[in-house]
């Protein structure tokens, strides 16, 4: 009976991972990348300096939209920190009563004439234009080039077919508990059983919780029904989980509008916490009203509390409710999933476990065709399922590595004036990761390894050198600045890219040292326990 | 991120590791007996108790437990890979030689 059980999870397990593995792959990889997208943001604007005095930057920036959009309908400031890429703001212009309907949404040409990179000097920055780690976060859940509501329910079948992977894995491998120290290394399909347990054993718990909490993320999307049942209008809904301020007429009348920096220092007095951004409406009007939201570093939840001020006097009006005891589980979960709480150590925790996350995806999709090689009845002529499995593992294992190296050297070498150029990046990284497909479709696959692997690794190792020479925020540099966030990420891409090179490099050997003796050894161990996978 | 937190993690999982036969043959001295094996993995969850009050003393009751089962994580993968890459001669063994043969 509990062999059936055990055999039957077997299956749901390796059926559930294969299918939609590649999927997760990139979910996994684009997350785990996420995770440093502050960080990123920076990196992929090397002519921005660190901001020193984020109030100065406040105070430019409400200058600068003093003078550039003194009778906007509204103003969003992000408070810079340290860690940001400047202050990225934007404003939204008086809707237009004679404009059609919908134009006056943000969004599309229009953005880039209301928006303004304020840098760390309090002057507007004149940066490359690219959309840095923010690519990363919304690769995550929204994919690319597909509509946005397709690529949530990819990823959100993708996420329920990982937590069955997971669960029925657990199951499956039942011995991983108690195994859980051992590595037999050099020993073919065993060492991949072996790696794959210890990735997945390892950040067990971050896996259950990443998995859970991300499905809670998209909960309104798959499981609408609660909210259909007890909401007829969106709006209302919307209100209850999102309060503001309640809005003012604008009433005509000029009014200067009160410093902001006295406005940020009271609420980080009042919340106890630092202020994340900034939201004015009716600037330079009497009616102006200013909310500030408390940045999520100091709480697990992600739906900060918020405090709305009178924009001319700067008495403090409202402050948001308290949320039901729901809505905070779901901010708290989607808090969990998002670290933003993170401090440097336990987001480099957060980054390794996703790293865990990947390589388990990864194993577990070679182990597929490690485990059906040796059965094989003609291993030089495989059916043609093992053959796509085979290819496509190249194609994203190794080709998705290459595609976000394209991504950082496009980054780096496109012309900073070129149209378009933020889209341009990411069409580089598909560039190469459709080049990487197409080796891994024409190429023997031990060739295609070495090819795509060794390219990739070989790419992510240059990086940090072009840093050092060709811009002012090499390693050195960042170093001495103390910059450490610029620093790791190099460190982090000189790291990743040897790890490529050495597995390039192990593949290679493989191929010509272990291949014709390989056969014996699996022969008698395939009668020893074979793990039911 | 509390120091404490983490190497108590560690010392945990270091011990849970050198409770198991393999590990236990390679880098220690003597025999595994039952008495010793519980002996040790109660020093283990010893450990990661202590580990968690540290964290919670640090963090709070928020931060705290989010923080201890990062630490946890960190702790088994550092024991995972000291057991299985640290050289041989990290043990504690007076002569290994002689077993080894």
């Amino acid at each position: 009976m509990s062999k059936g059980f055990r055999q039957s999870q077997g299956f749901l397990h390796t059926w559930s991972g294969l299918l939609l593995g590649w999927i997760l792959f990139l979910v996994f990889v684009a997350g785990t990348i996420a995770f440093y997208r502050e960080g990123l943001n920076r990196w992929m604007r090397p002519e921005l300096a660190r901001v020193e005095n984020p109030m100065r930057v406040l105070a430019r920036a409400q200058t600068y939209l003093a003078h550039k959009a003194p009778h906007a309908k509204s103003w969003f400031i992000p408070v810079a920190t340290r860690q940001s890429a400047g202050s990225q703001l934007f404003w939204v212009p008086q809707p237009d009563p004679n404009a059609p309907k919908g134009s006056g949404r943000r969004g599309g040409r229009g953005r880039r004439d209301t928006q303004a990179l304020i840098g760390a000097d309090g002057k507007v920055a004149t940066v490359r234009e690219t959309r840095g780690g923010d690519f990363f976060y919304r690769l995550h859940f929204d994919l690319h080039y597909m509509p946005v509501i397709w690529a949530r329910w990819l990823v959100g079948f993708a996420s329920m077919m990982m937590l069955v992977a997971i669960l029925s894995g657990v199951v499956t491998h039942k011995k991983i508990f108690r195994d859980f120290f051992t590595l037999r290394r050099s020993k073919g399909q065993r060492s991949w059983l072996d790696g794959h347990n210890a990735v997945a054993v390892l950040a067990l718990p971050f896996h259950l919780m990443i998995t859970y909490t991300g499905l809670v993320t998209l909960m309104a999307l798959l499981m609408p029904w609660a909210v259909i049942a007890n909401y007829t209008d969106e709006r209302a809904i919307g209100a209850v989980l999102f309060p503001t301020m309640p809005v003012v007429e604008r009433t005509g009348r000029a009014a200067p509008l009160v410093d902001l920096r006295r406005i940020a220092a009271d609420a980080e007095r009042r919340l106890g916490a630092p202020a994340s951004s900034i939201q004015v409406s009716e600037p330079g009007d009497a009616a102006a009203r200013i909310t500030v939201s408390q940045s999520p570093i100091s709480t697990l939840n992600t739906r900060t509390p918020q405090l709305g001020y009178d924009g001319v006097t700067g008495r403090l009006l409202w402050q948001s409710p308290p949320t039901g005891a729901a809505a905070e589980t779901a901010g708290v979960m989607i808090g969990l999933h998002a670290g933003r709480f993170a401090d440097a150590g336990l987001r480099f925790i957060y980054f390794l476990c996703g790293i865990g996350g990947t390589l388990m995806v990864a194993s577990g999709l070679v182990l597929w065709t490690v485990k059906r090689r040796e059965r094989l009845p003609d291993p030089r002529h495989p059916h043609l399922g093992f053959r796509i499995v085979e290819r496509l593992n190249i194609a994203v294992i190794a080709g998705l590595p290459l595609g976000i190296a394209g991504l950082f050297w496009a980054n780096r070498l496109l012309d900073i004036g070129m149209r378009n150029r933020a889209e341009w990046e990411i069409h580089w990284m598909f560039i190469a990761w459709a080049i990487a497909a197409i080796v891994a479709l024409l190429v023997r696959p031990r060739i295609a390894w070495q090819i795509v692997l060794g390219l990739a690794g070989a790419l992510l190792v240059a990086l940090p050198g072009y840093n050092a020479v060709l811009t002012p925020r090499g390693m050195l540099d960042a170093v001495a600045s103390g910059d450490f966030m610029l620093a790791g990420i190099d460190t982090a891409m000189f790291v990743v890219g040897l790890a490529l090179l050495l597995i390039a490099r192990r593949v290679a050997l493989h191929r010509s040292v272990a291949r014709p003796g390989r056969r014996a050894p699996s022969a008698s161990s395939a009668h020893e326990e074979r793990p039911t996978l | 991120m509390s120091c404490a937190t983490v190497l108590l993690c560690i010392c945990g999982f270091l011990l849970f590791g050198l409770a198991t036969e393999a590990h236990h043959r390679r880098r220690c001295s003597g025999v595994l007996s039952a008495r010793r094996c519980t002996a040790m993995r109660a020093a283990g969850w010893s450990s990661l108790v202590a580990a968690l009050l540290a964290a919670v003393i640090g963090g709070g009751w928020d931060f705290g437990p989010v923080r201890w089962t990062g630490a946890v994580m960190l702790g088994a993968g550092a024991a995972f890979l000291l057991l299985n890459f640290a050289p041989a001669w990290i043990c504690y063994k007076r002569r290994q030689r002689h077993w080894e043969d």
